[in-house]
């Protein structure tokens, strides 16, 4: 389905195009102000000329989306419409299986996987009369072994729209920067830890980590069988509702998607009634990039009549137990890889030494993590009862370089702040808390920027967490902050590439 | 997101409980010839194995009794497991 060679042309669309909505390309195609055909040829175009300058795409489906935009078109013209995404061109992140499409899992191992079905996401997504326009880039495995630098990709280091210098963040790199370059209308990209938020945050966009269940896995690389989940990713809040509507519900293909309906009553005029959880901003270290616009988006939330309450989650060991759960899992997951010639193919040293080491771990200790997760979620769910969503940073500071191995800038970082914070020192400063609660127990969070830090001009987010299957109050407080807010209007420069 | 970054926030060794860290992948020296690792892979997996033996030992540290078991399928929403 993949062509070599783009054979689409310049579209006649104008360049701010690349950056509409979900919702306004939707009703630009329902007012009949452009065509489906156009829309795709238009982002193809820019999936040729841009994507491999940032490495942010495995293949581009020229033939598929050509066939299924005018098929969009055609049910236009008879006045049949799925819904609001019918002729919206979309990435899917490349470990989603496409028929006859190869999937790589971003890995040189699997640089010729070539699946005969769909995922159960590609199918809905299909279904709804989106545009599949290009299989994104990905951090190889989606980081199952713990990766060294950003070089860990088939496509090599997925280079950031806001600077080409710097990293989208992963795992779901091509998602991040594919959304934010404009290159597609919005993304599903997968978060087994971090892997949504990260690059949401790290590329200035708009994303939503549902509830673990929510979203079907059938067809998706699995990582963590109790972690994985897969969400949308695009370039504003009031789209992930339209595209987490799509995708959503039970299915037959995973036994672990929960018989749950999603319901969004749309975006609050103002957050009056809300109760937010926040992580106070005074345990950011003074020199963090992300102390002051954070402290500014609190102060946003407070203005839009949200309750404020400064608070801190209940205690127990989320991010040693997560990271166990993953390790094993991981291991599992890709025990044929490891005991096969192919494992040499994996180019990160880091990633085999990973999931070697996973492959180590007792059983003890794997059940050891199950047990405290069990007490975990008992405790989780006490005290989520006395708020609609918990606030902190996203990422926790802005995208790493992407050309220096991630332990070379970290010991640059140390040696620059040699007496860190006991609050930096204990995870604040890097979100390792809320990050590996929410990913330990399955809470759905959305991610949003919040503007940019004032050394190097980088985006900077924030992370709103909620209770199972909470994501409509989640999406609410995010969406009612980004309408009071510019940051979503601004977009990356991307002239001089 | 790379996990490795988070390994030196954990709180320092002198911090730790004392608990016994009985040796599983910690400590443990692999054979060479049942690793899928090279020798130089080797090393640094073995390089690794104090700050393994550290986080193993924090989750050790965790009180939890005989009657603790574990979800085998786990369902972050309860309400909906029925």
């Amino acid at each position: 389905m993949s062509a070599a060679a783009p054979a689409v042309h310049r579209s006649a669309l104008p360049a701010s195009t690349a950056f509409l909505s979900v919702a306004e390309l939707g009703a630009k195609l329902r007012r009949r102000e452009t065509t489906a055909e156009a829309l795709a040829e238009f982002y193809l175009e820019r999936l040729h000329r841009i994507g491999p300058k940032l490495n942010l795409v495995v293949t581009v489906t020229d033939q598929l989306a050509l066939e299924q935009a005018r098929a969009a078109d055609a049910d236009f013209r008879r006045g049949h419409v799925r819904g609001p995404l019918q002729g919206i061109p979309w990435g899917a992140k490349d470990l989603l299986d496409t028929a006859g499409i190869r999937t790589t899992w971003g890995c040189p191992a699997y640089a010729d996987r070539v699946p005969k079905d769909n995922a159960t996401v590609v199918n809905r997504l299909h279904a709804a009369g989106a545009v599949l326009v290009a299989k994104l880039a990905m951090i190889e495995l989606a980081g199952a072994g713990n990766y060294q630098s950003a070089a860990a990709a088939i496509t090599g280091p997925a280079r950031n729209p806001w600077n080409p210098k710097r990293w989208t963040g992963g795992s779901s790199s091509g998602p991040g920067g594919a959304v934010a370059a404009g290159l597609v209308g919005f993304a599903i990209g997968s978060e087994t830890w971090g892997s949504i938020i990260n690059p949401t945050t790290y590329c200035g966009i708009s994303g939503l980590r549902p509830t673990y269940g929510r979203v079907s896995r059938a067809g998706a690389m699995a990582l963590s069988w109790t972690m994985d989940k897969l969400g949308p990713m695009a370039r504003r809040m009031d789209d992930l509702p339209l595209i987490l509507s799509a995708i959503a519900g039970a299915d037959s293909r995973d036994p672990t998607c929960l018989h749950a309906t999603f319901a969004y009553p749309g975006r609050p005029a103002s957050l009056r009634g809300f109760r937010l959880g926040y992580f106070p901003a005074d345990r950011l270290p003074s020199y963090s990039p992300v102390k002051e616009p954070y402290s500014r988006a609190l102060a946003v939330l407070h203005s839009l009549g949200a309750e404020m309450i400064p608070t801190h989650l209940p205690q127990f060991p989320y991010g040693l137990a997560a990271e166990t759960v993953l390790d094993v899992e991981g291991a599992a997951a890709f025990e044929n890889l490891m005991a096969g010639p192919d494992f040499q193919k994996v180019p990160d040293a880091g990633q085999k030494i990973g999931l070697y080491a996973g492959a180590q771990v007792k059983g003890v200790d794997y059940l050891r993590a199950f047990r405290i997760r069990g007490q975990a979620q008992a405790g989780m769910l006490a005290y989520l009862h006395g708020f609609d969503a918990i606030i902190n940073t996203g990422a926790g500071d802005i995208a790493p370089l992407a050309d220096v191995p991630f332990a070379a800038q970290e010991k640059e970082y140390e040696a620059k702040h040699p007496h860190r914070p006991i609050a930096a020192a204990h995870g604040a400063e890097k979100n390792y808390e809320l990050s590996g609660a929410g990913n330990l127990l399955g809470l759905p969070a959305a991610g949003v920027s919040v503007g940019f830090s004032a050394q190097h001009h980088m985006p900077v987010g924030l992370e709103i967490m909620g209770a199972p299957l909470a994501e409509a109050r989640v999406l609410q407080v995010a969406a009612a902050y980004q309408a009071a807010t510019p940051w979503h209007r601004q977009h990356p420069n991307l002239a001089d590439l | 997101m790379n996990r490795r970054s988070f390994a030196k926030l954990l709180p320092a060794a002198a911090a730790l409980p004392a608990v016994a860290c009985r040796s599983s992948h910690a400590a443990a020296a692999p054979a060479a010839a049942a690793s899928p690792l090279s020798t130089a892979q080797l090393a640094q997996y073995q390089k690794g194995a104090p700050r393994r033996a550290h986080s193993e030992a924090h989750l050790r540290a965790y009180p939890l009794t005989n009657a603790d078991q574990p979800d085998f399928i786990f369902v972050a929403a309860p309400e909906a497991k029925a």
